[in-house]
């Protein structure tokens, strides 16, 4: 709590310290905001983010016995940590399936804060990101790589202020009218919410 | 005569014609980098492309480059990354020419790690040469974490030059993708704010020099491995483009000018010019000592083409 409560409190220096930013004052102070509280952001994806911690978790046990790239990396040794780290994920991981961390509840706390960021001045903008950065449709499987040849979707800096933050290598994905999460490190598949996008910009 | 025949000769026998003379002044002191976009095609523009770079660094040797992303397009095997960036850029990385990666929306997180592109497991990070501080972004996931980064890196930076770089173009008026507008929305007041004056983007395949928009020159150089034939539809803040052959930039940078100096693939300078820090600009002095308004800047565009 008191981590947030500063985290909060950064958010809102930050924001202070910009000054003359007005769209990012009003974006960094509205997270400070909603960071607090029992009905903050992080106390609606509460559930989310709990399944979030326990993949992380699973991944961490992942790691032990396959060889670290470390941060200066040959592509062969890059390639053999992603593969079998996959490997162990997958095979931690069998039973997974859509809706195990975006559950129904967590499902309708994405969907009220994509409606949130729609709301305002910037939806036009988010959906022009989307296009921007070049939007697919792809069938996307959990627990199965994400297609290494296919693009990624920019993600809307705006929705990422509506989203609750993920640890380090695991991002969110905009695929067609779908909301992804992807695990970067094995390149897996986490888990998808279909539909989380229903007016979605149309995709190539 | 004699560059004559070498041309003759070297298109008879498929090599590269003589890069055009490089005109950049190569002052004593002076930090040199090249900056090339949406290079990792592995296909033969890029490889000529690569070649022509190569060529440049002969007559003007830069000592880093700069990749404005997708770096690697399609599959990521070993294999590719020795077809589509060690092979084609064998030449520089002999000579120790060292590479500054960004990440593209067609590359992977594992980039970061990749001993050639520098990144040191970062998504964003920030380095130094000279008197010019760069800050790479991650313009595929712009999330509060990078902002306060970013924020951080800027107000405590104390260097006489400021470049940022990263995937999406803030503005482009390319018909492939265009202007990141939301993006924009976020990161210009940052870069006004806090002295950045030149930022450098990808994504489109194309190069486009824009006028100077509130201050800051922006670039794109997306055409170092294809090409959109074509694309720039030009826009009030269009200076300059280049959208019929693949290209890179050459960059100098002194105390007080910073002179750029684009070449196609067969060696045809497209454009130059040079930036010159104004009085004002001089006496920037880390944000966190000063006063708000002293932080911005303004200079001057000198084209010479």
């Amino acid at each position: 709590m008191r981590r947030r409560a500063a985290a909060a409190a950064l958010a809102l220096a930050a924001a202070t310290a910009l000054g003359g930013s007005a769209e990012l004052d009003c974006l960094a102070q509205s997270e400070a905001v909603e960071e607090k509280g029992p009905h903050g952001k992080q106390a609606r994806f509460r559930e989310f983010l709990a399944q979030v911690h326990e993949y992380d978790q699973l991944r961490t046990a992942a790691r032990s016995g396959v060889p670290d790239a470390g941060k200066k990396a040959t592509a062969e040794r890059l390639e053999k940590h992603k593969t079998t780290l996959a490997e162990k994920i997958q095979a931690a991981r069998k039973e997974a399936k859509p809706g195990d961390i975006f559950t129904a509840d967590s499902q309708r706390a994405f969907r009220r804060a994509i409606e949130k960021a729609h709301s305002g001045k910037s939806a036009a903008k988010i959906d022009r990101t989307i296009v921007q950065g070049e939007p697919v449709k792809l069938e996307l499987y959990v627990n199965k790589p994400y297609p290494e040849k296919i693009p990624i979707t920019t993600v809307p800096p705006t929705l990422l202020q509506h989203f609750p933050k993920l640890p380090k290598k695991i991002e969110y994905r905009v695929v067609g009218d779908d909301l992804v999460l992807e695990d970067t490190e094995s390149n897996l598949v986490i888990d998808i919410f279909p539909g989380a996008f229903p007016n979605a910009p149309p995709y190539t | 005569m004699r560059i004559l025949i070498r041309v003759f000769l070297g298109l008879l026998l498929g090599a590269p014609a003589p890069a055009q003379q490089v005109t950049l002044p190569q002052e004593k002191g002076s930090v040199r980098f090249a900056v090339i976009g949406d290079s990792g095609t592995g296909g033969k523009p890029q490889y000529e492309t690569a070649d022509r770079l190569r060529l440049a660094h002969q007559q003007f040797p830069f000592d880093f480059v700069l990749m404005m992303g997708d770096n690697i397009y399609g599959t990521k095997t070993p294999r590719d990354f020795l077809r589509k960036f060690e092979l084609p850029y064998k030449a520089l990385l002999d000579q120790k020419v060292s590479f500054y990666a960004s990440l593209g929306n067609h590359d992977v997180a594992e980039e970061q790690q990749y001993k050639p592109f520098n990144m040191n497991g970062q998504r964003y990070y920030s380095f130094k040469k000279g008197n010019v501080g760069f800050f790479v972004l991650d313009s595929n996931y712009m999330d509060p974490d990078q902002l306060k980064w970013l924020t951080g890196q800027l107000q405590n930076s104390n260097d006489e030059w400021k470049i940022a770089f990263f995937h999406h173009p803030l503005y482009s008026s390319a018909a492939a993708h265009g202007s990141s507008v939301e993006l924009r929305g976020i990161l210009e007041p940052l870069f006004q704010k806090y002295g950045v004056q030149v930022v450098f983007s990808g994504h489109d395949h194309v190069y486009e020099r824009m006028t100077p928009q509130k201050g800051i020159f922006y670039f794109t150089e997306g055409s170092s491995g294809q090409l959109r034939r074509g694309d720039v539809r030009g826009a009030g803040f269009t200076a300059k483009f280049f959208d019929t052959d693949c290209a890179f930039m050459l960059v100098e940078i002194t105390q007080n000018e910073l002179y750029f100096q684009t070449l196609s693939r067969t060696g045809e300078t497209v454009d130059s010019g040079k930036v010159t820090r104004t009085d004002r600009q001089k006496e920037i002095v880390p944000a966190a000592r000063q006063p708000r308004e002293a932080a911005r800047s303004s200079y001057r565009l000198v084209p010479s083409f």
